[in-house]
């Protein structure tokens, strides 16, 4: 997470979000991992300036689409703790690229993030 | 890529079959009667009613050749049903299935001397005719079946068998019955393979019940969609799963026609066309929607109520008035979900069939 913010005060969102997103901590027993990466992502997406978001989520490959997609929601499942105004605009975005398809598999997947 | 037919029922369609020629059609409405209808010209007209289910029929299958008709139901049954041509009626047949749950889908197997029922007792019946006793066994597969399964789908070969269900899972078993059987040859799949032998077992990325399932036209390949919104293949020749993400919803019916061809279709109303690219898939084109574009263009000229109907549709429903399609109907032919899509029962590679909720029944040719 220390090259994460490295690449965030860079203001390279790309390429913090690429590694925030790769290995994401699937499992029982790891809500405290889980917590903390969602936050780690938060921060990147509160940190991207919003003529940016287009273009960073095209940049994206599917997998990473399909896993910030999970972040996305899981962040809107706790509004007290996550700014969903931002989740929300980045929601739009990965909806227009990944279709309502990246929805389903959010829904469909048992791999809880 | 044109409708070849289309034709409306007045109640939601959940299950068809065709027979070999398409000249005639078994449907289920939606309840646990079976309709067939005849086609004389351009219309369909009922014909017959086969009533003997006590609760909804969930899956029909006519075999080309020996033009019998298996259908299974929630009533835990099936039915072998022969067309006795003196009483011009068709008459049934009870399956001994032995099934404690209820029955999802059968599939007469390709030589037509087998069938297979899909279930939600974890299993699936392989079913051929007992001479001794005049009536049709099975034999159950269970082993590794961990949950209901909704698919089955016959190998060429009239052996192998693969099933995929709510286990999220898509497997590819041996249905070997000695006597019925003889013993097939060495396949991509293993050889020397007895009743219930694991062939193979995969599953999507993301999970998801695996809707629908076919094998290639050779065989050496299994495709199945699943409710990630993903059509996986698998060949185990080359051991290699690919799987291919659709933005769309969910599939729920697939068909293989040929080898660089698959057509899978479901809750986004209309066949996705994907195709061979390399040593992935991709999707190529979607049915239907230039034809309904070209139907709203020429009903739109000539329809001089259409500014009428937009404040009409605007105080009903409060909506403001929508570019294209304003009467809120979709921009696929079926305007509801594709329940189930068949192949032409004679082997014609590039027609399909498919029903949906709507209560379309529409015939579909693959060439432009």
């Amino acid at each position: 997470s220390a090259a994460v913010r490295a690449a965030i005060s860079r203001g390279n969102s790309l390429e913090a979000l690429e590694k925030a997103l790769s290995e994401p901590p699937y499992g029982r027993g790891m809500e405290a991992a889980q917590s903390a990466n969602a936050q780690l992502v938060s921060e990147i997406l509160m940190a991207t300036r919003a003529q940016d978001i287009g273009s960073v989520v095209g940049d994206l490959s599917d997998d990473d689409q399909d896993v910030l997609l999970k972040y996305i929601y899981h962040g809107l499942a706790h509004p007290a703790e996550f700014n969903c105004g931002v989740l929300l605009s980045w929601h739009e975005r990965v909806v227009e690229s990944g279709g309502l398809g990246s929805v389903v598999r959010v829904m469909a997947d048992r791999r809880t993030v | 890529m044109s409708i070849l037919d289309e034709h409306n029922f007045p109640f939601c369609v959940t299950a068809h079959a065709f027979n070999r020629d398409k000249t005639q059609v078994a449907v289920c409405p939606n309840s646990n009667e079976v309709h067939i209808y005849t086609r004389s010209g351009a219309v369909w007209t009922a014909a017959h009613v086969l009533r003997e289910h006590d609760l909804l029929v969930t899956s029909i299958d006519w075999a080309p050749q020996t033009n019998r008709i298996v259908t299974c139901s929630q009533d835990k049954n099936a039915y072998v049903w022969t067309f006795d041509a003196a009483g011009a009626a068709w008459k049934p047949t009870l399956v001994h299935l032995r099934l404690q749950r209820a029955a999802t889908q059968a599939r007469w197997s390709p030589q037509e001397n087998k069938f297979a029922v899909a279930s939600g007792d974890k299993c699936v019946a392989v079913c051929y005719f007992g001479e001794d006793n005049d009536w049709w066994v099975s034999k159950h597969l269970k082993r590794p079946i961990a949950s209901t399964v909704l698919c089955v789908a016959w190998h060429p070969n009239n052996v192998l068998l693969a099933c995929g269900g709510t286990d999220m899972k898509a497997r590819v078993l041996s249905a070997y019955i000695k006597g019925v059987d003889e013993k097939p040859a060495a396949t991509a799949w293993g050889e020397r393979l007895p009743f219930n032998t694991l062939c193979g077992e995969f599953e999507s990325p993301a999970g998801g019940w695996v809707h629908s399932i076919a094998f290639s036209p050779d065989g050496d390949s299994v495709a199945f969609v699943t409710h990630d919104s993903s059509l996986t293949v698998a060949s185990p020749a080359t051991g290699s799963v690919v799987s291919v993400r659709s933005n769309g919803l969910p599939f729920v019916t697939l068909v293989w026609p040929d080898t660089r061809t698959i057509v899978a279709a479901g809750h986004d109303c209309a066949p996705v066309v994907f195709t061979a690219d390399g040593t992935s898939w991709r999707a190529a084109k979607r049915l239907g929607e230039d034809e309904m574009l070209r139907r709203s263009a020429a009903a739109s000229p000539s329809n001089s109520n259409s500014a009428f109907n937009m404040f009409r549709q605007m105080d009903s429903r409060s909506q403001p008035a929508k570019s294209g399609s304003g009467d809120g109907s979709l921009k696929s032919v079926h305007q509801n979900t594709i329940s189930e899509m068949h192949l032409d029962p004679a082997g014609n590679t590039a027609e399909v069939t498919t029903i949906g909720l709507d209560g379309k029944l529409v015939q579909w040719s693959l060439r432009a």
